[in-house]
């Protein structure tokens, strides 16, 4: 089990290295917590409000603890025009969610940007696993395996 | 005529073995230029070749590093592989296919522009070809490809990947340095430009994938050859990606200046069976749309061409697709990924994504209509960086050419 | 140098913008995001000229003046980017003017009355949308929306904000963040924590809005100085007479600052500067006071008229009330304009 202190300490505390910091902790613990982000601010010799500047603006690093499940459904171009927000209709409609409300403490729908697997899509990611060319009758499989 | 550069061994070597490339006469160009040519000679051919910029801006290259490679201090070389406009995954087919035809671009390119440092800014969710990469790096270094004094010369470079963590902005390149050293990555205020001031103050040249993977091509065919491929504005091939309602999706490599009709036939095997098409989009959620009587336009990057390639995304939309759903996927996607720093771009692709939701629920007013008209002129004109523009386009093109508000 | 303006020539240096040239010749251009001594931000896109250079607008705060430069300030186009650029400010702006601490000291209000901007057009009519919208609508918005009133000094309400950047450059600090991404960015504070500080105050001078404004009991303090039976004594810091009369003059009011007093319902004044006030002083002074004018202490009220808005958080040396310039500005606001309105 990795700590907030090891991560740190792999990485020399110049500004370059914040990015990847903070992707790590996001990637080690869920989210980067108040305290972890303070910690690394103290680290990089930063204020935190810089810190959590960087931290609530990428998409890959988490400023909270995700719920138990996490959907997201890539709306890019390709995926679109082969049915993704048909897709995401029927998980709202299967799970009662609206997408994007972030204050359901079990699941999160939430609609994403291109991953660039365009050629597999629609692309749907659930806790971080990839599922492609996703149908609506295919995906109530897939998310049978993590309810 | 060659029309295969980049694709030209896909399929048939194996990209995880540095070997294979050689054997087909990979890292000749690297080669050729310790043995043969310095900075400035090499760079006369990149300038005769005319290459320019393929992550969509059409910028020419030789012209960029020129003025990073007149410096005389420390200086960076940046390959942009963020790679995150909808629909597009060309770099990342480079990596999976051939790694090392990418890392000689870089290496070449770097030392040209007489940096000692590289870096690859790679999209943070291309897990599989960080690992390709870094996997690649490994066995150049093994080679002497990198490193200190690279194959016997007195030249040193180091590579390093530098993953991103998903925002779309960061393809712009003063973004990208932000987010390099650790901010928002919000573009920056231009002047100064990276070629003058970049990654930490200092002279930074920042290519996209795909131009760099051209540069050993160019060094060891030369300039002029390479000037004689394609459209004259903008010579080389591009590689094209293919998506939607063609029989063969996919990544094609052809000249620059073939028409959307000869790449959807010839490259794409055609329109799918049983589909129809209604329009194409061209260089992602960005990209202008093509209706059907304007499908042989030759795409280039110039600033004349009425439909700038972009990033090369070829997205055929066939009858049967919900316009408003794809809508809902461009004005969703620059709603999500603004920087939101100006007002232009912050508050109007919100309001654009907005009046696209009513648009899809069938309650577009007329107010609305006006409104949606003063956005994307704002989007068009006013904002801080390019992005505003690109919000702005295939909803612009929608309107007047797909007619979706109606009378 | 010679640059061109409207068709103008005027001498400049080299280095200055066009904003800067524009200033000192009287030459109107609005901004908002830009501030005194602040880094150029060229985020609100308000500032935006037409020159020869390019076909494209851009910002004149940033835009540094060269050779042959022309440079129109005035036109179709420019008065169609900052009435649109505008309008979607304001139409993610509260909108409640009537009610608001900033009415009439607004830079975005002074910018919506210049440029006429009235309609909503972005926004749909409440009988427009469906309930579901509606509720969407409304939880979108405050979704995103940060009121914090936990501290004494500064009170905080994102609803407000126009994302110019002004706190978080201004901070010595460092407690302001620009947070999230696109329509979702919000200025405040890291993991929305209470505001924790020294409050200089240096944010509520800079923000052009009501975002950040002076933590007050307004309607006490009026009650106290309308309190016939109390007796109101302003202590003027040194150099605030200035200060307020800047605030007066965006507002309109033309009162000398020794009627002003009088106006608002103080009894007495007295000039005393800050390093001066010792921790007896006042006590001392209410106790002979009171004597004096054979009045009860407690119907003493006094108030520090002074930029130090840390001081109320203090509570200490005998002081009832800390006000700054701008909340003079506030009272003289709503006291004397409301007299004049009932005279006529």
């Amino acid at each position: 089990m990795s700590t907030v202190e090891k991560i740190l300490l792999e990485f020399e505390p110049e500004t370059r290295n914040l990015l990847p910091v903070l992707k790590r902790i996001s990637a080690a613990f869920g989210y980067v917590s108040q305290k972890d982000a303070q910690k690394a601010a103290k680290y990089f010799d930063l204020p935190l409000s810089r810190v959590y500047e960087t931290v609530s603006f990428y998409d890959l690093i988490n400023i909270k603890k995700q719920p138990e499940l996490t959907i997201e459904v890539c709306s890019g171009t390709n995926c679109a025009v082969n049915g993704s927000f048909e897709i995401i209709r029927e998980i709202e409609n299967l799970f009662h969610v609206k997408a994007g409300d972030e204050n359901n403490p079990r699941i999160k729908l939430e609609i994403i940007s291109c991953l660039g697997q365009c050629g597999e899509g629609p692309v749907v990611v659930v806790n971080g696993k990839v599922y492609t060319k996703v149908t609506v009758s295919g995906v109530h499989g897939i998310l049978k395996e993590w309810v | 005529m060659e029309n295969k550069i980049i694709t030209k061994y896909w399929n048939k070597i194996d990209p995880l073995n540095i070997q294979d490339y050689i054997k087909v006469g990979g890292y000749d160009a690297l080669k050729k230029f310790i043995r043969d040519m310095d900075a400035r000679t090499a760079l006369e051919e990149i300038k005769k070749s005319g290459l320019c910029g393929r992550g969509g801006a059409g910028f020419p290259t030789g012209q960029k590093m020129e003025m990073v490679a007149e410096k005389t201090e420390k200086k960076y070389f940046i390959c942009n592989l963020d790679e995150s406009e909808p629909g597009t995954y060309k770099d990342s087919s480079i990596v999976d296919n051939n790694p090392h035809m990418l890392l000689e671009g870089i290496i070449v390119s770097a030392l040209i522009v007489g940096a000692g440092k590289a870096f690859i800014y790679l999209n943070g969710h291309y897990e599989k070809q960080k690992e390709i990469l870094a996997h690649a790096l490994e066995q150049a270094r093994e080679k002497e490809f990198l490193g200190k004094g690279i194959i016997g010369s007195c030249y040193d470079l180091d590579i390093e990947i530098f993953q991103g963590a998903g925002a779309y902005v960061c393809g712009e390149e003063t973004a990208l340095i932000n987010s390099m050293e650790g901010n928002r990555g919000e573009p920056k205020l231009r002047p100064p430009y990276p070629t003058d001031s970049g990654l930490c103050g200092k002279p930074t040249c920042v290519n996209n994938a795909e131009t760099i993977a051209s540069v050993p091509w160019i060094i060891v065919n030369g300039g002029e050859a390479y000037s004689k491929i394609g459209a004259s504005c903008s010579p080389g091939t591009k590689l094209y990606i293919l998506g939607g309602a063609v029989k063969k999706p996919g990544v094609v490599e052809a000249p620059t200046g073939t028409t959307i009709h000869k790449l959807i036939h010839e490259f794409g095997g055609g329109i799918s069976c049983g589909k129809e098409l209604w329009f194409a989009q061209i260089g992602g959620a960005s990209g202008r749309l093509i209706t059907e009587n304007e499908l042989d336009t030759p795409l280039t990057f110039s600033r004349d061409c009425p439909v700038p390639l972009g990033s090369g995304a070829v997205l055929i939309v066939d009858k049967s697709v919900n316009i408003y759903d794809l809508i809902l996927s461009w004005t969703g996607f620059f709603r999500r990924e603004s920087c939101g720093k100006c007002v232009p771009c912050r508050e109007g692709t919100f309001r654009l994504h907005e009046i696209a939701g009513r648009l899809k629920d069938g309650e577009i007013s007329e107010r609305d209509k006006e409104a949606l008209e003063d956005i994307l002129w704002t989007l068009n004109n006013t904002t801080f960086c390019p992005l505003g523009k690109f919000a702005a386009t295939a909803m612009s093109d929608a309107v007047e050419k797909l007619g979706i508000l109606g009378d | 140098m010679e640059i061109k303006i409207n068709n103008k020539k005027y001498k400049v240096e080299e280095g200055e913008t066009v904003l800067d040239v524009c200033r000192r010749e009287d030459i109107r251009i609005p901004t908002l995001c830009s501030f005194e001594g602040l880094p150029r931000e060229a985020v609100c896109r308000l500032c935006l000229v037409e020159i020869n250079l390019t076909d494209k607008l851009v910002t004149s705060c940033t835009l540094k003046v060269c050779e042959k430069l022309e440079v129109t300030t005035e036109s179709e186009k420019i008065e169609k980017a900052r009435r649109i650029n505008l309008e979607l400010l304001w139409a993610d702006h509260a909108g409640k003017c009537a009610t608001c601490k900033k009415n009439r000291m607004c830079e975005l209000q002074s910018l919506a009355e210049e440029y006429k901007i009235e309609n909503f057009h972005f926004v749909p009519r409440k009988d427009e949308m469906t309930v579901r919208e509606e509720l969407a609508l409304v939880k979108e918005n405050w979704s995103r929306v940060v009121v914090e009133n936990e501290n004494l000094c500064i009170s905080r309400n994102s609803e407000f904000c126009v994302e110019c950047r002004r706190c978080i450059n201004i901070c010595t600090e460092k407690k302001f963040s620009f947070n999230h991404r696109a329509g979702d960015v919000v200025v405040g504070t890291p993991y929305d924590q209470k505001l924790e500080c020294s409050f200089c105050g240096e944010c509520v001078r800079a923000c052009p809005v009501a975002a950040l404004t002076d933590q007050n009991n307004f309607g006490k303090i009026i009650q106290d100085l309308d309190d016939l039976k109390k007796i109101a004594v302003a202590i003027v810091d040194a150099g605030m007479e200035e200060k307020i009369l800047e605030q007066l003059a965006k507002i309109g009011n033309k009162d000398k600052i020794d009627g002003l007093f009088a106006k608002l319902g103080f009894e007495k004044v007295i000039v005393l500067s800050e390093k001066d006030l010792r921790d007896e002083m006042i006590e001392n002074f209410k106790a002979d006071f009171a004597r004096k004018e054979k009045i009860n202490f407690n119907d003493i009220a006094v108030f520090f008229i002074s930029s130090e808005i840390k001081l109320k958080a203090k509570k200490d040396k005998g002081l009832d009330y800390v006000l700054s310039e701008r909340e003079v500005a506030r009272l003289a606001r709503d006291k004397i304009s409301q007299k004049v309105k009932s005279k006529s």
